[in-house]
């Protein structure tokens, strides 16, 4: 294989990523999630400086990407903490709510119809359970509660 | 001094504008009731200069003439520089002209200065205006105090009388176009500030605004005009003088040698030739400077503006309307501005631009018939009037038509002539004026004569001097009137003969044709001796001058001839209608039963000493000034006009060509009293006896028998006739009554329509037009007035709506389209996100296929 | 000090004025009208001295220059006057006393606020006329709108808001683009000309376009065209001509007396000073190309806003129409391109600041004391306040152009000259165009004095009338000494040019006659071009009788 279908592989990769990315964040409206499209499509950019990088025989990508996985981290941690404000104001996470910056006089967006819910639908995700439940002195537990 | 023209001629305005000032400044708190001292002392030392300037000029001009010096035949001018007002250098460049021919442009080269110096000059018809004006307006002053005693505005008055003194006796001797510009709208000013005197009064306001506005209708064309004359002879001097702007006629002389010589002069002695100046007159030079690019169409358009102007000035027919309206001013305002000084101001302008006008036979012919149209125009409204200073202000109106007339007859003896009864005008029509306000003073401010009447024993003096006054303007020998009138009439009666062919000798040797020409008959007038000098070479051409000249209207001699016959006989007609009107207002007013307004309460007196007196000075003037000047009975000699012929616009060679004054016409002097003695005879027949025939006579003229026709109860009654009746009931009898009231209606009908012109003669009968003025003002309301106004309305809507619209439109644009833009910021952060890659695919699209 | 200091000092004065006037704030209202005006009169006193030392060899100017910004030295602020500014120069101090003056009781709000702008303003309108520099005067040509902009947004009348505002806006959007066009010239100065460094020296551009004038070098016709579009946008505003003119009779009718004065007075002159100073010299050709549609433009504006200052009921609407009116003159003159109409226009420019600067303080007063500017509602009142009467009617007779009064000289020169310029084009074509436009333009004299003797008749004449609830039963006082103050000067300086026009005449001739000598290239080039060939005029009849002899 040679360093030119390399990149190519490399380069689909990144696309595809970014592609995904891309389309959810447009189709999703839910914010941890749309925040994850955006991730993804990072990633994808990472991919494709990484592989062009190793192409060109250039440290320079490489620095680069490790640099947006240091910016990512610290902006993942602000948006999620956004995410986190938000979602406590009005216990939802659907980002169509948020609409405060449009024009004034500008009629708000509302959903027309909104899908049901249904119970079938509503499976949480549980943690398997491991290990047994420590012993704990209620004494110490009252104590405890504090901390 | 050692120059007293300088002198004297600053002097003459000088005084009356520092006792305006004088007045106007001290008037309100120190002089009040005395400010008529100052006035009058200021003007009487102006009329004594004027004397002596009048003294020195003419000894200068004996001189000249007998020392044969200065070029004779063309004049005597005296010329003295004060300041410079403007100086643009170079205003005017033209393309070089050929070098043959600048040496003969006296122009300095191809460019012209636009230099206009505060000159003053001294020559005869200044000196005669000056003489007049100032004598005229000393004895208004005196009146004037007597007239206007007790007035709230009495310093105002005579601070305005100042500023008039002032402006008028500069209008007549600046030696420039653009000032006599300036002083003529000076004089405006005075008059519509006079005018409206007593502000308070809205007629008096509005006259003042209608005089001061017709008059610019007339300044528009006296503008265009010099703007003209500037264009086409490169300056607007009336004197010579040289590019520095020295007077000097000797440095002058040596100038214009050199630059015939062909030397190389500088700049500032380059000569410049005035328009009126001696070294364009004495060559017959009134061609422009540089190109030759005036054409007979640009003189005759040069002098029709003028005359436009002059008519604004001096009430012609289409702009006279603001005149009598001008009564609304206080009357020895009248007498002097509205009547002897400022109204001719016209005149003076038209006879100083006699070598002007004497290139445009048209123009001269249009300044005759607007004169003469004018006169009996204005006589015939004065019939009817019964507002005494209105008549007299028609009076007025129709002598200064009598002046045009003279004037545009275009020879010496008609511009002589048109001054001199200027001249004497001034004298009887300030005296008729005066007395009018005299009458006024004493009826407490009533001036319809229908209000007061037989006041002949209640103002003697009065009385006797309006008489006077009455019989002078009627023209009845030997007072001033009778000389004047002959003079004008004889001058368009020459002027006639001179047009008809000469070749048939079956008209005999016309009586009063052309002067023969050669030596006049006097040996002291200054082109007698210029021409026995030899210095000027005054030869008559084959045909007369008027011939060479290009004429526009296309108009031949023959019938040019037959006009001025029809404008003689018209000012025959108006001397007829003159002394009708005149002696109806002084019957009026002086004879009949003896009838005073009770506006007048007790008053009703003879007027004091202040105001008798100039009336008393200016009737002797009125009855002797015409015996003592115009000697043409005896000798052939008119000592107004041999005066006047000193004048450089009026001696030069080009006029002297033309009919000389100095004849008198017997003839015409008998047609012109048999007239005026007709006129007074039918006014006395008519006045004098019973009132019935008066009434008769109008009512015939207001077409009374007409309104029988109209009357509708006419036709009821008609249907109670007993035959009308027997057809009704026979044909009711029948049963034809439909036929019957069919035909009846027919035959309405047809006399309806056939009397309908003669209904429409009645609104507008003779003595309707007569009495308002044939409509006039009205007309000018409907056709000017109205149009303008609804015009300025339609402007401001026009402003309003779609000017303004539009810019408020492409004001609105950018919001419009910011808030078509608002709606896509909607807060939606898909959208925003959806946005983006749209954008960014339509990038990539555009990169990708561009 | 030698005059350029004193000239830097004249302008910096009100300046510093307005800074001092906030800590005199603290002493009250009365000391803060009377600081400003002691400002504004050491301004004018400085201005005497300043033309004191110009007059005697008027021909130079003073100049001074220094960089200012820019790299190098490029942009300089450089002062100086010259014969075509000084008068506006000197009229702007002027008019500035006025301003303060008919102030003086009709604000009572804001007041220290108030003169700090008049002064501001001032030294704006100085610096403006002072700038030898594109730039410089560029900046003070905007800064004058923004102390205009809060005078009419803070003290006007009911409807302020709206007129400032459409003040400010239109006059900003023209002159944006006459920047761009300006600096498209200093571009074409840098890109073109051998030794073409950046400058932005109006003299110098000047020479630089004559120099270049003829040789390929030049700006193409094309080009100047579109420059002279956009310096017209931007001074045609300003001046206002006819279709622009809409925000005029608004802001005048809102402004305050000070700021009627001074706009009418002053700020209008910006436009036509521009057009002198940058059209003719910079874009002879273009100007020459214009000539007579502005020509045109001019004299449709004299005759439209003479008629509508005659429907009119506002008198100060009807001042403003008279304006534009009268601003067509000053333009006549310019674009007749040739020295009288130069003179006159330039002259005349300083003419309506006097007579309308004037008419606008005794509307003000007028205001004062009858409370309406309705001409309906008022009547005869000549009997109560005859010395305003007497200002009134002076100031009246100058607009309309009397003799012996400054309009005559201005209107006189101007329609010679546009008579002169008429008469040398070739009847066909232009010819006829232009005689019509002169023939049009003295007929709008007859209009002006229409309206105006009309205004004075309807207002001071006839019996008396004023509006019921005026002053509580007391008649109103006429002038007092402070007003009279404020308008004598104006009325002695009218009456100055009147009769002695050459001594404000002689300065302006040598720098006209360079202007003039710009633009008469083009003019004799179009002239020779147009003259049909070969024409044989027909001779007068005396040319013939001198034949003959």
């Amino acid at each position: 294989m040679n360093e030119l279908a390399l990149l190519q592989n490399y380069l689909l990769v990144g696309g595809l990523l970014f592609a995904i990315g891309l389309a959810g964040f447009l189709v999703r409206r839910n914010m941890i999630v749309m925040f994850l499209s955006a991730e993804i499509m990072l990633q994808g950019i990472s991919v494709s400086l990484v592989a062009w990088g190793r192409y060109h025989n250039d440290w320079g990508g490489q620095m680069l990407v490790v640099f947006i996985i240091a910016v990512a981290a610290c902006e993942a941690a602000i948006a999620l903490a956004l995410v986190l404000m938000l979602a406590k104001q009005t216990g939802r996470l659907d980002i169509v709510l948020w609409q405060d910056l449009r024009e004034e006089g500008q009629p708000a967006y509302v959903d027309r119809e909104v899908p049901e819910e249904r119970e079938e639908d509503q499976v949480w995700p549980t943690l398997t359970p491991a290990g047994i439940e420590p012993e704990v002195d209620p004494e110490e537990e009252l104590h405890r509660s504090r901390v | 001094m050692d120059d007293p023209i300088r002198l004297l001629l600053i002097l003459i305005p000088a005084l009356p504008l520092a006792a305006a000032v004088l007045i106007g400044l001290l008037g309100p708190r120190v002089l009040r009731q005395q400010s008529h001292w100052l006035a009058i002392a200021a003007v009487l030392a102006s009329f004594l200069c004027s004397l002596l300037l009048m003294r020195e000029l003419s000894f200068l001009q004996r001189a000249a003439g007998a020392g044969g010096e200065v070029a004779l035949g063309i004049g005597y001018e005296e010329v003295r520089r004060l300041w410079t007002w403007t100086d643009v250098a170079d205003a005017y460049q033209q393309p070089r002209t050929p070098p043959g021919e600048s040496r003969e442009s006296l122009v300095g080269g191809g460019s012209r200065d636009f230099r206009i110096d505060i000159v003053l000059r001294a020559d005869s018809l200044t000196c005669m205006m000056l003489v007049m004006v100032t004598l005229i307006a000393t004895l208004v002053a005196i009146y004037s105090a007597g007239y206007m005693h007790g007035d709230p505005g009495y310093w105002r008055f005579f601070a305005y009388f100042g500023l008039f003194v002032f402006s008028m006796t500069m209008l007549v001797s600046v030696s420039n176009f653009v000032l006599l510009y300036v002083f003529w709208e000076a004089v405006g000013l005075c008059s519509y500030l006079l005018i409206g005197f007593w502000y308070q009064k809205p007629a008096a306001a509005a006259a003042g605004k209608k005089a001061f506005l017709v008059n610019r209708v007339g300044d528009f064309g006296f503008a265009l005009g010099v703007f003209l004359i500037w264009t086409t002879y490169g300056t607007l001097n009336f004197h010579d003088s040289l590019r520095g702007g020295e007077l000097e006629p000797a440095r002058i002389q040596q100038a214009v040698a050199a630059e015939r010589a062909g030397e190389v002069v500088p700049a500032e002695q380059e000569p410049v030739a005035g328009v009126f100046g001696p070294l364009r007159l004495a060559d017959n030079e009134l061609r422009p400077a540089g190109q030759p690019r005036t054409s007979a169409m640009i003189s005759l358009a040069i002098c029709l503006l003028l005359l436009l102007g002059a008519c604004g000035k001096s009430a012609q027919f289409p702009l006279h309307v603001w005149l009598p309206d001008a009564m609304e001013g206080p009357t020895p305002v009248s007498a002097l501005i509205h009547a002897a000084t400022m109204v001719t101001a016209g005149i003076y302008m038209i006879a100083r631009c006699t070598p002007l006008f004497l290139v445009s036979p048209d123009a001269q012919l249009v300044v005759s018939v607007v004169g003469g149209f004018t006169a009996l125009l204005a006589a015939l409204i004065a019939l009817t009037q019964y507002d005494l200073k209105r008549v007299l202000a028609y009076s007025t109106v129709s002598q200064l038509g009598y002046m045009f007339l003279a004037l545009g007859v275009g020879s010496l003896a008609g511009v002589t002539a048109g001054m001199f009864h200027l001249f004497t005008h001034a004298f009887f029509k300030a005296l008729l004026f005066l007395g009018a306000g005299s009458v006024m003073h004493a009826m407490g401010n009533v001036i319809d004569m229908r209000r007061f009447g037989g006041l002949r024993r209640v103002m003697p003096v009065t009385y006797i001097t309006f008489a006077v006054g009455c019989l002078a303007l009627a023209g009845v020998f030997p007072l001033a009137g009778f000389w004047s009138k002959d003079a004008v009439l004889g001058a368009v009666h020459d002027k006639v003969h001179e047009l008809e062919p000469h070749d048939s000798d079956s008209h005999g040797p016309a009586p009063h044709g052309p002067a023969p020409h050669g030596p006049a008959p006097h040996d002291s007038s200054p082109h007698g001796s210029a021409e026995g000098g030899g210095t000027q070479a005054v030869e008559r051409p084959e045909s007369s001058a008027d011939d060479d000249v290009t004429p526009v209207f296309g108009l031949s001699n023959l019938l040019r001839g037959q006009i001025f016959h029809w404008l003689y006989l018209l000012g025959l007609m108006t001397s007829f209608l003159t002394a009708f009107y005149t002696f109806r207002a002084f019957y009026l007013t002086f004879h009949g039963p003896e009838l005073i307004p009770p506006e007048a309460g007790r008053h009703a007196h003879e007027s004091p000493a202040s105001m008798t007196v100039p009336l008393g000075i200016l009737a002797v003037c009125s009855a002797l000034v015409g015996l003592l000047l115009d000697r043409s009975y005896l000798d052939g000699t008119n000592s107004f006009a041999n005066w006047l012929l000193w004048t450089p616009s009026l001696g030069f060679p080009a006029a002297m060509r033309t009919t000389l004054p100095g004849e008198f016409h017997l003839s015409v002097a008998g047609w012109s009293t048999l007239m005026a003695l007709g006129g007074i005879g039918l006014s006395s027949y008519l006045y004098l006896g019973s009132r019935h025939e008066i009434h008769g006579i109008r009512q015939f003229f207001d077409l009374a028998w007409v309104s029988g026709w109209s009357d509708v109860e006419s036709f009821a009654r008609m249907r109670q006739w007993r035959v009308a009746r027997w057809v009704r009931e026979c044909s009711a009898a029948v049963g034809l009554e439909w036929l019957l009231r069919l035909v009846v209606g027919a035959l309405l009908l047809v006399v309806l329509v056939l009397s309908a012109p003669l209904l429409l003669l009645y609104y507008v009968s003779p003595y309707k037009l007569s009495y308002h003025r044939f409509y006039l003002d009205e007309l000018y309301e409907l056709v000017l007035v109205r149009p303008l106004r609804g015009l300025a309305r339609l402007c401001y809507g026009i402003d309003r709506w779609l000017i303004d619209g539009t810019v408020n439109f492409v004001g609105r644009v950018p919001r419009q389209i910011g808030d078509v833009m608002r709606s896509l910021q909607m807060g939606l952060v898909p959208f925003y996100a959806l946005a983006m890659v749209l954008g960014l695919l339509i990038l990539l699209a555009v990169q990708l296929l561009g | 000090m030698d005059t350029a200091t004193l000239l830097l000092v004249t302008i910096l004065l009100p300046l510093a004025g307005a800074v001092a006037l906030w800590p005199v704030a603290a002493l009250g209202t009365r000391a803060v009208r009377w600081t400003a005006l002691a400002v504004t009169l050491a301004t004018l006193l400085l201005t005497v001295l300043v033309i004191w030392d110009f007059y005697p060899d008027h021909v130079a100017s003073t100049e001074r220059e220094w960089t200012w910004l820019g790299a190098g030295e490029q942009i300089q602020f450089g002062i100086g006057l010259d014969g075509i500014s000084v008068w506006l120069f000197a009229l702007s101090a002027l008019l500035m006393v006025t301003a303060v003056l008919v102030s003086w009781e009709a604000i009572d709000d804001q007041v220290p606020q108030f003169y700090a702008l008049l002064l501001l303003l001032e030294c704006g309108c100085l610096g403006v006329f002072a700038a030898r520099d594109l730039i410089m005067f560029y900046v003070f040509f905007e800064f004058t709108l923004i102390p205009l902009y809060f005078l009419i947004g803070i003290w006007g009348s009911e409807d302020r808001k709206y007129a400032a505002s459409k003040f400010f806006l239109f006059t900003l959007a023209g002159s944006l683009l006459t920047f761009l066009g300006l600096l498209s010239i200093v571009w074409w100065k840098a890109a073109y000309v051998a030794g073409g460094e950046l400058t932005f020296s109006i003299a110098e551009l000047a020479a630089a376009v004559q120099q270049a004038a003829g040789t390929p070098r030049a700006m193409s016709p094309g080009f100047q065209a579109v420059l002279f579009a956009a310096l017209f946008a931007g001074f045609a505003i300003k001046v206002p001509l006819f279709p622009l003119h809409t925000w005029l009779p608004l802001a005048h009718v809102q402004a305050p007396t000070a700021g009627s004065v001074f706009l009418a007075g002053i700020l209008l002159k910006l436009g036509s000073y521009g057009f002198v100073r940058f059209c003719l010299p910079l874009l002879p050709d273009a100007t020459y190309l214009f000539a007579p549609w502005i020509l045109w433009i001019a004299v449709i504006g004299i005759l439209y806003g003479a008629l509508i200052a005659l429907a009119q009921h506002d008198l100060k609407r009807l001042i403003a129409y008279s304006s534009v009116s009268h601003l067509g003159y000053c333009l006549l003159g310019v674009f007749a391109l040739n020295p009288l109409g130069l003179q006159g226009g330039t002259l005349q420019m300083v003419n309506h600041g006097l007579s309308t600067g004037g008419l606008f303080a005794l509307v003000g007063m007028l205001y004062e004391r009858y409370h309406t500017r309705d001409i309906q509602q008022l009547s005869g009142l000549a009997r109560q306040v005859p010395r305003l009467a007497f200002f009134m009617l002076v100031f009246t007779l100058s607009s309309i152009g009397l003799p012996g009064l400054n309009g005559f000289v201005g209107e006189f020169l101007v329609l010679l000259a546009m008579f002169q310029r008429a008469w040398q084009e070739p009847l066909p074509g232009w010819g006829l165009h232009l005689k019509a436009i002169s023939v049009l333009a003295v007929f709008g004299v007859v209009l002006g004095a229409w309206y105006m003797l009309w205004l004075v008749q309807r207002v001071f004449f006839g019996p008396l009338k004023h509006p019921s609830g005026g002053h509580d039963g007391a008649p109103p006082r006429d002038l007092a000494p402070r007003e009279i103050l404020a308008l004598a000067p104006l009325a002695v300086v009218m009456v100055w040019i009147g009769v002695a026009p050459n001594f404000f005449l002689r300065p302006m001739d040598g720098p006209l006659r360079e202007v003039e000598a710009a633009v008469a290239r083009p003019l004799q080039e179009g002239l020779q071009n147009r003259e049909p060939v070969a024409e044989k005029r027909p001779q007068t009849g005396l040319e013939n009788l001198t034949r003959a002899r």
